[in-house]
This record gives structure tokens, C-alpha cells and sequence, in this order.
């Protein structure tokens, strides 16, 4: 008998384990944008760091598609620093970049007003790339991109919260990647590896399964069947 | 005998070194200014690049419509823009108008500086509930001074303002 509850009690919590990570039905626009995200909520972070591969990355013409990560301020979240894979499509300006391409890029948005973003290479190939943000003392944060490097200068956000994934625009792209190694930098600037009590959000069709909690997930929207 | 020769060998290595060091001193400090002196004014073929430039950001970054082209507008210049200026300089010379450093991009290409004043809105990729419109009354655009590919872009309210003597005029009201 209490074998039989303990295996229902496997059961279920393997059910709830899958129910938050549930999607949620979004219609994707230039302007409201659908996510696939784990969120770490170790607070008080000084860095992010993923491995990113996507399995595949492409758009439609007038909208765009990212596999990447952020950091974050805790409650105002209009600051932050991202850096990852940009899709672009034609007819379309995406943070200043208005030809149609893939890019390994990093922006920001930081107080005071301002945004700002950088490309750090083109057309990079769909592999694992190491993508990385990190505050640098001064006002100033460290973005990279495979072996590609930018700073964020006179940026004076209060990092405190990590975001790994996929955002887009349209239902239409793919996206679905590869999100392993998943590290953040703690408050005493020491690297740690996982997420701690992870977050999670699924604006369909963008979808998210864990690999290897709470060290990697696959996330994206899924690549074309063929 | 040998010990003096030996003092007067030591005493010449010390000032060929010396002189060595001057020499190498003035050379990174002549280098660190002309590269703090780089900005230009653009050539004609270069203002052309940097007037495509800015016509295409111009019209894609209107407060009504940010991030699409609002037809017609290619070729003028939309109410929201008050001026457009452009120079020219290497990327990461001009990375400080963006408020960024240490590029360590693919290359370091020549580059238009195009920077428009106004009223300017641009759809941003952003974390999840965040606003997807950034906006700002100071626009910079770093492009390929060939290709004229966007490389570095910011909107701000307050930034680093290209100097009139080492910039040319696109558009004022």
C-alpha cells in the first residue's frame, strides 16, 4: 500500500514538474514578443554564462527571432544587458540593425535611458558558442560572444537576475537550440554552475524541455519537421 | 684592464637602453593621440553611404511606426527628424558614440558616424515583460563606410555630440 503511494506520489510530481513548464497561447507581434525562458533566481547576479547551438535559426521577412541570454535589474526589468544569436528578416529594423542576417550581437538598455546595440560578427554558424555577460566594475558590463568581446560603458544597472532562451516575433521562425552549461556569478563575483530555483516561461508556439536540470534545456521555437 | 671595459660596455648598454626607451615611449604616445584624433569629415562617397544610412534608419524609426518603413519616406527626411551629421573613423574609435569599448569584433572596418537628432522609436529585442520599444531623441548609427552594414547603433536622450568641425551637415530644419 504505501509502495503504491509512493509510486503515485512519483508520478505526480513528475506530472507538476511537467505542468511548470506549460505554455501559454500568444499571438507574436513586432511589438509584443513570445518567449521560451529559464529564469535563475539565485539573486544578486554578477554574470551569466550558456553554451548556446541551435539546431536550426531562421524568420520571415518583417520580423526577427533570437536564441540568447540576458541579465537583468530585479524589479525594473526595462535595464539590462543580452548577447546571443539575432535572425533577422527583411523590411524590418531590429535595434538599429535594418539588413536581413544572422549576427552574434550584444546590446543594452541601461538607466538614465539609452539603448544601444553592437553586432560581433556575422553570419555566424549554427554551433556551440559561448555566450556570456558580466558585470565589470565601473559602470561598466562585458558582453561575448564566442571569441568575440564588447563592453557596455557608462551603464550603471544593478544586476540581479539571469534569462536564458528564444524570443520572437512571429510564430514563423525557428528557433529551438541547445541552452547547456547554464552558469551565473554570485554577488562575491565567484562563478557557479546551474540555475537555482529555476523559472520558466512558454509563450506558445515557443516550447522548453529540461536536458539536464538545472544545467541545460532544449528551447525554441521547434525547427521545421522534414 | 678587462674590468673597465667591462664598466664602460655596461655604461653604453645603459644608455642605448635608455635611448630605446624614449624612442618607445614618444611612438605610443604620438599613436594614442592621432588615434584620439580620427574623426573626419566624410568623402563624397562616403557621404553618400552615410546619407543611405540615414535615410534607411529614418524611416524606420518613427514614433508612429518603429521598426517598419513608413512608405514614401526613403528618400525624405520623416517630421521627427530635426538634423543628421556624419564623419568617418575606425570602428573602435567610434564605439564611444554608442557608449561601448574593447570591440573585439570580426574587424575594425573604416566607418560612417551617422547621428540624427529628433524624436525616434526602435523595436528592441528585450527580457520578457519589458517594454519592446526604445525611445530616444538622440539616434547614432556606426556603419561599414563601404557596405554601409549597420554595425553599432544607440538611442539616447544624452551622448557624446560629433563635432561640427569634423563632421558634415546630411539634413537640418
Amino acid at each position: 500500500m504505501l509502495r503504491s503511494c509512493v509510486f503515485c506520489l512519483a508520478i505526480l510530481v513528475a506530472m507538476l514538474t511537467q505542468v511548470s513548464v506549460s505554455e501559454s497561447a500568444n499571438a507574436c507581434t513586432l511589438t509584443s514578443h513570445c518567449y521560451a525562458l529559464v529564469f535563475n533566481n539565485a539573486q544578486q547576479e554578477t554574470g551569466v554564462q550558456v553554451n548556446i547551438n541551435p539546431y536550426c535559426l531562421t524568420t520571415t521577412s518583417g520580423d526577427f527571432v533570437t536564441d540568447e541570454t540576458w541579465l537583468t535589474t530585479a524589479s525594473i526589468t526595462n535595464y539590462w544587458v543580452e548577447a546571443g544569436y539575432l535572425e533577422k528578416g527583411a523590411n524590418v529594423n531590429v535595434g538599429g540593425i535594418t539588413a536581413a542576417g544572422r549576427y552574434g550581437f550584444y546590446a543594452d538598455s541601461r538607466p538614465g535611458g539609452g539603448f544601444h546595440a553592437h553586432v560581433l560578427v556575422t553570419n555566424p554558424t549554427l554551433d556551440d558558442h559561448i555566450v556570456q555577460i558580466y558585470d565589470d566594475g565601473s559602470n561598466r558590463f562585458s558582453a561575448g560572444f564566442g571569441t568575440y568581446f564588447g563592453d557596455s560603458t557608462n551603464n550603471s544597472m544593478n544586476p540581479w537576475l539571469g534569462q536564458y532562451g528564444s524570443e520572437t516575433t512571429t510564430g514563423a521562425s525557428h528557433s529551438y537550440a541547445f541552452f547547456s552549461k547554464m552558469m551565473y556569478r554570485n554577488s562575491n563575483y565567484v562563478w557557479q554552475s546551474g540555475v537555482v530555483n529555476p523559472g520558466y516561461r512558454n509563450d506558445s508556439p515557443q516550447t522548453s524541455t529540461w536536458f539536464n536540470p538545472p544545467y541545460s534545456f532544449n528551447g525554441g521555437v521547434p525547427c521545421p519537421t522534414s | 684592464m678587462p674590468h673597465k671595459l667591462n664598466s664602460r660596455a655596461i655604461f653604453l648598454a645603459g644608455v642605448c637602453g635608455l635611448v630605446l626607451l624614449v624612442i618607445v615611449s614618444i611612438g605610443v604616445l604620438t599613436s594614442s593621440v592621432s588615434a584620439i584624433t580620427t574623426i573626419q569629415i566624410p568623402t563624397s562617397d562616403q557621404l553618400a553611404v552615410a546619407l543611405n544610412v540615414a535615410h534607411d534608419e529614418a524611416a524606420t524609426t518613427t514614433p508612429d511606426s518603429p521598426g517598419i518603413e513608413v512608405p514614401g519616406l526613403m528618400a525624405e527626411w520623416p517630421a521627427n527628424v530635426l538634423s543628421a551629421s556624419a564623419s568617418v573613423a575606425s570602428r573602435r574609435n567610434a564605439a564611444t558614440f554608442t557608449d561601448a569599448e574593447n570591440l573585439s569584433a570580426e574587424a575594425d572596418p573604416q566607418v560612417v558616424i551617422v547621428q540624427m537628432t529628433g524624436r525616434f522609436a526602435v523595436v528592441v529585442p528585450a527580457p520578457g515583460d519589458t517594454s519592446t520599444v526604445a525611445l530616444g531623441t538622440v539616434m547614432t548609427i556606426v556603419a561599414d563606410a563601404q557596405t554601409g552594414e549597420v554595425l553599432d547603433f544607440g538611442l539616447d536622450d544624452s551622448v557624446p555630440i560629433l563635432s561640427p568641425s569634423e563632421s558634415a551637415d546630411l539634413f537640418h530644419t
